[in-house]
This record gives structure tokens, C-alpha cells and sequence, in this order.
């Protein structure tokens, strides 16, 4: 068991463990709604739109985290806009919105000496260059996280599964959405120096979709997510370490490697489960 | 409504008062609905071909659409203020048959038109849940997931939704499409049983044939009203004529007509 504990004496791996376990569980829950609700490119999309801000705010001078969910919001009120048009569809608008912001984060930085190095960590992220307070940021981004979703759950859950019945009962969708698309961007955010803004999209909708494949209640749904989360981005972390591979990459393969085992061995949904009913309702 | 009287405002369920509804964003209008009464303890049929405005109707019965004109009043107040009192059971195709969720809980939704924010059920709320999925004898699939049903089960699930929520007034959209014999027989003596406990129940539907055995009021809707009033008197050979504009479903209609009388 040396192996498990023997990282754990450097206080840089602790953190990233600390974070990347706060992180699965965070971007395991909420990703739960985001799949549900068809958001998956949004949660991409967002993901991309925060790299403007960090490099904005670098260039300021400002708080990175700040700059980051301010664009990360942005994006997400950009898309809803373009889409209320009726001009174009969502998809189209997410992937107007989030192309030109990562071109205008290119744009910046090409204009910016020094800075390329930086950006590749926020691009895929560093294990070692989660600070202290990267910790606190993403313990709080969990609790508040896990805190909406419990004391909103029956609103998600209804205008998740049949808008028109929440509609009709009187709930504001538009204030719903907007909701979930802060709590997103603060996750995302939070995330981005353990995995960087191009995998965390993987951790918003990987481990929600393998849970789906395993129950049919969405509670359960979200506490295996949360869990199979978590658990790749630890799994991940330790693998990054002994094989030296960058650590979004490791996280983002195992959590991969676990919907696909699901896909095809799960109970009920799986391919080998399916295809073994057919064969004896045959 | 100033010149309704409150004799009258106890008598009738539904108001629809010069109604125009325009689709979104274009000058056409789906709906033009001069005057139309539903009255309380009624069970009334919105009668009319495809895209004839019966879904438009309901669905600005509830405040789902915005009016461009007029005002529609049930129960005494205006179509969005007084929406826990109206269920609505929309087209089945407008839900996501996939979701992650079982039969009692989406029978459960129901009670959230009167749950206050956290929302979170009561027992007496889950009684009243698991009391109408026995009404339509769902009950004992009350732990399967939503997408295991057929259509009619799926239609039954979801007329116990609106059971639960205990509305004065219930509105169904097309319930008998994709929908076996049993659930439609159900659903008709469901409909009897509310209405007889002085609820309201306003059925949008093509079928002709169930008009004089199942409804005490009718109005027949294409792109305004055609006609209104009881089963037999909008039966009138001339305004099926107006409404479905050709002979064969004419010949059809008054068969199925006279096959009842």
C-alpha cells in the first residue's frame, strides 16, 4: 500500500488529490443536468469562453478566477441572446460564441511575450501548480454547488424532465437556466488549474452519462456520478503521477475508459446485457 | 370581466372573450375565438381537424401563450393567475421519454403546483400521488422507470399527474392518440366521475364519434369558432361541412352520428 500513501507526503499532490476529488464530485452532480438537459456543448462551450478572461485578466493585472467566470458567463448569456433570436439554431450560436472566444484568447496572447507557457496549463492543466487556495476556491465551489442543487432539486428535476409542466406550474425558467449556467461557470472555473478548460467538458459529461447507464433515478444518478467522477480524477492523478503523463489527459482517459466499460457490461443498459435479452426473447 | 354577474361567474369555468392569438413573431394568427362559455361541472370538447387551434386554446387557457388580443378568465381570473387550479395534460410528445425517473414521481409533479420552494413533499402529498396512479391503475408500476411504459400506460401516468394535483378545472390535449381501447374508456369514465364531483374537463380531440356519448358541450374550432353548443346541435351537417370542408368526412361524421342516435 506504499504506493498510495508514498505521494501523498508532497504537499503539492495532496492539494491537487483535494481538489481533483472536490472537483469530480462537483462536476459530477451538476453534470448530471447538464446531460439531461442536451447542455453538453454549452458546458464546452463555456469551458473554452473562460480562457479569454484569464488571459484578460493576466493582462490587467486582475484576479484570474474573476476574469474567468466573468467570460464564462458572457459566453453563456451571448449563446441564450443569439439563440432568442430565432435567427439561428443553439447549436450554431455555441459554436459561433465559443470559436471566437477562444480566438480572441489566441489574439491576446500572440500579442502577450512570456505568457505561452502559463497558457498551456490552463489549457490542460498543472498538477503542480495548485495552490493552497485553489483548495479553499473548490471546497467552496462544491458546498455551494451541492447546496443549490439540494434546495432546487425538485425545479431542475421538473423543468429537466417536461418544461411545459413547469411552465405551467409557475416556475421561471429563464431564472432556472441562468442558475445553472453560474454554478457552470464556477465550476468550471474552479477546475481549470487541476484539469484546464479543454478537458473539463469530459468531467461535466462523462461521468454523469456512465451513471445514467447504471440506474434509472436520478438521486441515484447523481451520487454514482459524483462518485465515478471523483474517483477517475483520483485514479487519474495517481496514474499521472507514477507514468509522468500530464494529469487532464489521465483524468479525462480513465473517466473514458469507465463509460466504455459501462457501455458495453452495465446490468441493464449495456451492450452485452441487450444483446443477451434479445437472445432469449428470441 | 365587469358584466358578468356573480351568478353567472359561479355558473361558468371557462371565459374566452374576443381571442386573438398570433404565432410568435409573424402577423398570422392561429386563433380568433370571439366568444366562448364552458360551464362548471361541464365536460366539453374542442372539436376540429389538425392545426385548427385546439392546442393554441388550451395551452392560452393556462398562459402558456400570450394573447394578442382579448382575455381569457377561468375560474374567475385571469388565464395565468389562477393556474394551480387548471391541470393540463399536453401532447405526449413534448416530454423526454428518457429522463431518469419513476411513475410515482412524475405523479407526484403534480403536487408541486401548490408546494411552496424548497418544494419538498409531504406525506400527505405522496398519499394523494400514489391515490390517483390507483385511479388509473398504475399503482403497482409505481417504481418503474418512466420509459419502460406504453403509450397508454404513459398517457395514464400522466392524467394522474393532474389527479393528484386536485384541479378544478382538467384540460387534455389529444389524450387518445397512440392510446389502446381500455385507456380511452378509462379516461372517458374518469372525466364522468370529475365532472360529477363539479370539476371541469375540456377535451381537445378529433373524434366525432365519442361527441354525443361522452360531452355535454362542444366547440368546433378552424382558425376561429365554427360553432358551439351542445353534441348533437354542433353535429349539424353544415358546420362539418365549414369545418373539415369535404364531403367524404361529412358523409363520415353524420354515420358515425346517426350510429349513436
Amino acid at each position: 500500500m506504499t504506493w498510495l500513501t508514498e505521494p501523498l507526503q508532497y504537499a503539492f499532490f495532496m492539494r491537487a488529490l483535494l481538489v481533483g476529488a472536490l472537483l469530480g464530485v462537483t462536476c459530477g452532480a451538476l453534470g448530471c443536468f447538464v446531460v439531461l438537459r442536451g447542455m453538453a456543448f454549452i458546458g464546452d462551450a463555456m469551458a473554452h469562453s473562460v480562457l479569454p478572461g484569464v488571459v484578460i485578466a493576466y493582462l490587467l493585472g486582475v484576479n484570474i478566477i474573476a476574469g474567468a467566470f466573468v467570460t464564462g458567463l458572457l459566453a453563456a448569456i451571448l449563446i441564450s441572446a443569439i439563440s432568442h433570436t430565432e435567427q439561428v439554431r443553439e447549436d450554431t450560436a455555441i459554436g459561433i460564441v465559443f470559436t471566437g472566444a477562444f480566438a480572441l484568447a489566441i489574439v491576446l496572447i500572440s500579442r502577450t511575450q512570456g505568457y505561452v507557457r502559463d497558457l498551456t496549463h490552463f489549457l490542460f492543466g498543472n498538477i503542480l501548480g495548485v495552490a493552497p487556495g485553489d483548495v479553499i476556491i473548490a471546497a467552496a465551489v462544491t458546498l455551494l454547488v451541492l447546496l443549490c442543487l439540494f434546495l432546487w432539486y425538485r425545479e431542475l428535476l421538473i423543468s429537466s424532465f417536461d418544461r411545459t409542466h413547469a411552465q405551467v406550474i409557475g416556475l421561471h425558467l429563464n431564472w432556472l437556466h441562468m442558475g445553472l449556467m453560474t454554478l457552470l461557470a464556477l465550476t468550471i472555473v474552479s477546475g481549470i488549474q487541476a484539469v484546464g478548460v479543454v478537458l473539463i467538458a469530459s468531467l461535466l459529461v462523462t461521468p454523469a452519462a456512465t451513471a445514467r447507464l447504471l440506474t434509472d433515478r436520478l438521486k441515484v444518478m447523481i451520487l454514482l456520478s459524483a462518485l465515478l467522477g471523483s474517483g477517475a480524477t483520483l485514479i487519474g492523478l495517481y496514474a499521472s503521477y507514477y507514468v509522468r503523463v500530464a494529469s487532464g489527459g489521465a483524468v479525462v482517459l480513465t473517466s473514458t475508459l469507465v463509460f466504455l466499460f459501462a457501455l458495453i457490461f452495465a446490468p441493464h443498459k449495456g451492450i452485452l446485457a441487450r444483446r443477451t435479452r434479445h437472445t432469449l426473447v428470441a | 370581466m365587469s358584466d358578468l354577474n356573480n351568478l353567472e361567474n359561479r355558473q361558468v369555468a371557462v371565459v374566452v372573450d374576443d381571442v386573438i392569438v398570433r404565432y410568435p413573431g409573424t402577423q398570422e394568427t392561429a386563433l380568433e375565438a370571439a366568444n366562448i362559455r364552458i360551464g362548471r361541472g361541464q365536460r366539453a370538447a374542442l372539436i376540429g381537424p389538425n392545426g385548427a387551434g385546439k392546442s393554441t386554446l388550451l395551452k392560452a387557457m393556462v398562459g402558456l401563450l400570450p394573447l394578442t388580443r382579448g382575455e381569457i378568465q377561468v375560474l374567475g381570473e385571469p388565464a395565468h393567475v389562477g393556474r394551480h387550479r387548471v391541470a393540463y395534460v399536453p401532447q405526449s410528445r413534448e416530454v423526454d421519454w428518457h429522463f431518469p425517473i419513476t411513475v410515482f414521481d412524475v405523479a407526484l409533479m403534480g403536487r408541486d403546483a401548490h408546494l411552496r420552494w424548497p418544494r419538498w413533499p409531504r406525506a400527505h402529498d405522496r398519499n394523494l400521488a400514489m391515490t390517483a396512479l390507483e385511479e388509473v391503475g398504475m399503482a403497482p408500476l409505481a417504481k418503474r422507470p418512466i420509459a419502460s411504459l406504453s403509450g397508454g400506460q404513459r398517457q395514464r401516468v400522466f392524467i394522474a399527474r393532474a389527479l393528484a394535483q386536485q384541479a378544478e378545472v382538467l384540460l387534455l390535449d389529444e389524450p387518445f392518440g397512440g392510446v389502446d381501447t381500455a385507456t380511452e374508456q378509462l379516461i372517458f369514465q374518469l372525466v364522468d366521475q370529475l365532472c360529477l364531483a363539479g370539476g371541469t374537463v375540456i377535451i381537445a380531440t378529433h373524434d366525432l364519434a365519442t361527441l354525443p356519448e361522452h360531452f355535454d358541450q362542444a366547440v368546433i374550432l378552424q382558425h376561429r369558432v365554427v360553432a358551439s353548443g351542445s353534441p348533437n346541435q354542433v353535429l349539424d351537417a353544415a358546420v362539418l361541412a365549414e369545418a373539415y370542408g369535404g364531403p367524404l368526412a361529412l358523409l363520415h361524421a353524420r354515420a358515425q352520428h346517426d350510429l349513436v342516435n
